[in-house]
């Protein structure tokens, strides 16, 4: 038994306070069931059954890492897209068809009508968590790529840089 | 990208949360023998996935335990379903590790963190035939 210490007093009237269990006494042993030299880890199988979900654990754990990173990248990669296509995309003007409010499990999307190279067009945009709500009717500036022209976007969807506050929902949106 | 985000996040969180859980298992294993004691064993529904709870009766005593960080899919694995007895290794009123005779798959079983759940659990196993 531990000396009654003004420590363990504390942890006693903590464990109280929290109505967490208080520690059991020391317990008296069951039926044991013999093994070779009295340990459990001795007996058949256990070595490799430890063996087994350690390797897994540390399976999990780097395909965790991995895909991870892949993310961080693929975000970046996003990221840096986007903000190419604010600095060097064509701007035409634009008008919202029709816009969709997100939820949960998806994002707010809106499909708008430009014309580039004399052709008209509707594509739709998905936009972040810190896009404007838009109207239909309303005008946009529509970003297209010069050299993938159909990779648009529309000027003001993105409002936050990768790695400044709020940036995990837009890379998660971007693209 | 969101499946590389929360796969990731997952991995990240649970990978390094078995390995805290093996070496617990490895100490307990190390330091104690098998013990054999009778056990009894319920699932019951906790939200949207099933929790495996046992209760293990030693020197008179009923210990509830909750089965650790055991997946739904794996918890017909651990074999503790059809058996009346099992072996432990630990102290039942506070964590043990836990197979089925005969089985080499280790799992873990923790005691209820507050007196409500105690009271809660052990009332799963009273209203069991």
């Amino acid at each position: 038994m531990p000396a009654d210490t003004s420590a363990s007093r504390g942890g006693a009237q903590i464990r109280a306070r929290c109505r967490v269990n208080p520690r059991p006494e020391p317990w008296d042993w069951g039926a044991v069931v013999n093994d070779r030299d009295g340990r459990a880890i001795d007996a058949v199988g256990v070595r490799g059954a430890l063996r087994r979900d350690r390797l897994r654990a540390w399976a999990v754990a780097i395909g965790g890492l991995l895909l991870f990173s892949g993310f961080s990248v693929a975000a970046n990669v996003v990221s840096d897209h986007a903000e190419e296509l604010e600095s060097s995309g064509l701007r035409v003007d634009g008008v919202v068809v029709s816009y969709t409010a997100g939820n949960r499990l998806t994002s707010a999307r809106t499909d708008v009508s430009f014309t580039v190279d004399s052709e008209d067009r509707t594509e739709q945009i998905q936009l972040n968590d810190r896009s404007p709500r838009f109207t239909e009717g309303d005008h946009v500036v529509v970003l297209i790529d010069p050299d993938d022209h159909d990779h648009v976007s529309i000027e003001g969807r993105r409002t936050s840089r990768a790695g400044q506050s709020g940036s995990w929902s837009s890379p998660l949106s971007a693209g | 990208m969101v499946v590389a985000f929360v796969g990731g996040l997952i991995g990240l969180v649970s990978g390094p949360w078995v390995l805290f859980r093996v070496r617990r298992q490895r100490v307990l294993l190390t330091a104690e023998p098998w013990r054999s004691v009778p056990v009894q064993y319920v699932e019951i529904r906790a939200g949207n996935t099933k929790r495996g709870m046992v209760l293990i009766t030693e020197n008179g005593a009923g210990h509830p335990l909750s089965l650790v960080s055991t997946a739904r899919w794996n918890l017909g694995r651990s074999g503790l379903r059809d058996v009346r007895e099992a072996q432990i290794v630990g102290n039942p009123a506070e964590y043990v590790v836990i197979r089925a005779v005969g089985s080499e798959r280790l799992t873990s079983a923790r005691k209820p963190f507050t007196e409500r759940s105690r009271r809660r659990w052990r009332r799963l196993f009273d209203d069991e035939p």
